[in-house]
């Protein structure tokens, strides 16, 4: 067997196990009511890298496959960035109505200028219209998922929210995935920079980087803090909101 | 072209918002001590007296227009630098408030509640702020005004309904 070979063999078995690791951890910590988007997700991939590696000698079938569950998974993923939102949002009443508002806008623009982006690409003129449509699509779902993780992370700065443990993991698992697959759909569909070989191995290897991050946040122990606040600081806060608002409104 | 600088430009925010995500979760890190530690003491008086237009219209007709500008500009990165204490502060806070919500004892939740909110409050008029200030950073001759505030504005409306001529109609919407 080739090395070139193993290594594929490799990363593509490597998350089918951690994925299904992950899922069963999930599972046992009771986090499937909290994350049941994720956790389908993390189902869901392991079950079809499963089936493909089943089918792989049958090219047809495999490609059937292959991009019908495609364009489950990347509705899943995006749908595992909204459950985050929620998730991160929920515990502050005062601000989940404006922070889903500015989301959801953020969203809209975020599709716009990938659509532009899709529709200005030339892809007629390559030997496979079919092929780098799909391609141009996928990148502009990355994109879309790409600007909703930047917002999300910018959101809870700027507001100086606090991230829960598996919300920070789920969203830098993602993000690192995002950031490459993108970069690398770029490479492959816009400047034609890398062949298709190399695009499936390093899509693999991103995804594979993608796991391991949320193996160690899942499947790591979680040390158990046990802060208990007794009493609140004293502040000026009001005094500073005050201010603050008086000089805003002047 | 626009495309590659447009999809670079976002991984670049992308990764490097996912460097500052997982350097700054302090998960497990008391926030009481971190308040203790890395609280700031704000001069509330000195902002006001930094960001107060009488002051700034006195310096205006008291020096050149040159030193004005310098010097308002170094009143204007003080303010900021006010700001941005107080929008720290509130994120402390916020985590010292997350915290508490937890706690059995009822009147420490709603305390912590109300402290969560101010602080909330604090870190979106500081946002705000802070963007003012850089604006009149880079214009300090400018009364860049902020605003008023939607509800403010219909106050406004309906105070001057109230007062418009008897022969002046409205829509029936303000009536």
């Amino acid at each position: 067997m080739k090395a070139s070979n193993v290594i594929t063999m490799a990363l593509w078995i490597t998350p089918i196990v951690v994925q299904s690791i992950i899922g069963i951890v999930m599972f046992h910590r009771k986090l499937v009511q909290i994350f049941p988007v994720f956790f389908t997700y993390s189902v869901l991939i392991p079950t079809r890298e499963t089936l493909l590696f089943v089918v792989r000698k049958y090219p047809n079938s495999y490609s059937g496959t292959y991009w019908l569950s495609e364009a489950i998974v990347v509705t899943l993923s995006l749908g595992v960035i909204c459950e985050v939102i929620w998730h991160v949002i929920r515990p502050y009443s005062f601000l989940r109505r404006y922070a889903l508002r500015f989301s959801w806008l953020a969203a809209a623009a975020a599709l716009a200028v990938a659509l532009i982006m899709f529709l200005s690409a030339s892809r007629w003129a390559q030997p496979d219209p079919l092929f780098e449509t799909i391609i141009l699509l996928e990148r502009s779902v990355r994109f879309l998922q790409a600007c909703w993780l930047i917002v999300l992370i910018l959101l809870m700065s700027r507001l100086g929210l606090t991230w829960q443990y598996y919300a920070a993991g789920i969203t830098t698992g993602f993000g690192v995935y995002s950031a490459s697959d993108l970069v690398l759909l770029e490479l492959r569909a816009h400047l034609h920079w890398i062949t298709d070989g190399t695009l499936v191995l390093l899509n693999s290897t991103a995804y594979n980087a993608a796991v391991i991050i949320w193996a160690l946040y899942f499947v790591r122990p979680r040390l158990k803090t046990g802060i208990m606040v007794a009493s609140l600081p004293n502040t000026e806060i009001s005094r500073w909101n005050e201010e603050l608002s008086e000089y805003l409104h002047k | 072209m626009i495309t590659t600088v447009i999809i670079g430009c976002t991984i670049a925010a992308l990764l490097l918002l996912l460097w500052r995500l997982t350097k700054d979760s302090t998960t497990g890190t008391d926030p009481l001590r971190m308040w203790e530690a890395e609280g700031h003491k704000v001069n509330v008086d000195a902002f006001r007296l930094l960001v107060d237009p009488d002051e700034a219209v006195f310096l205006w007709k008291s020096v050149p227009t040159p030193v004005f500008r310098r010097l308002q500009r170094k009143r204007i990165a003080l303010a900021l630098h006010s700001v941005h204490r107080m929008a720290g502060n509130a994120a402390l806070l916020i985590r010292v408030a997350t915290l508490a919500r937890r706690s059995e004892d009822a009147q420490i939740a709603s305390a912590a509640d109300q402290l969560m909110f101010l602080c909330y409050r604090v870190r979106v008029n500081a946002l705000i702020a802070e963007l003012y200030l850089v604006l009149r950073w880079i214009f300090p001759a400018w009364a860049i005004r902020v605003p008023m505030a939607l509800d403010r504005y219909e106050r406004l409306l309906q105070v001057s309904v109230s007062c418009a001529p008897i022969s002046v109609s409205f829509p029936a919407k303000y009536s």
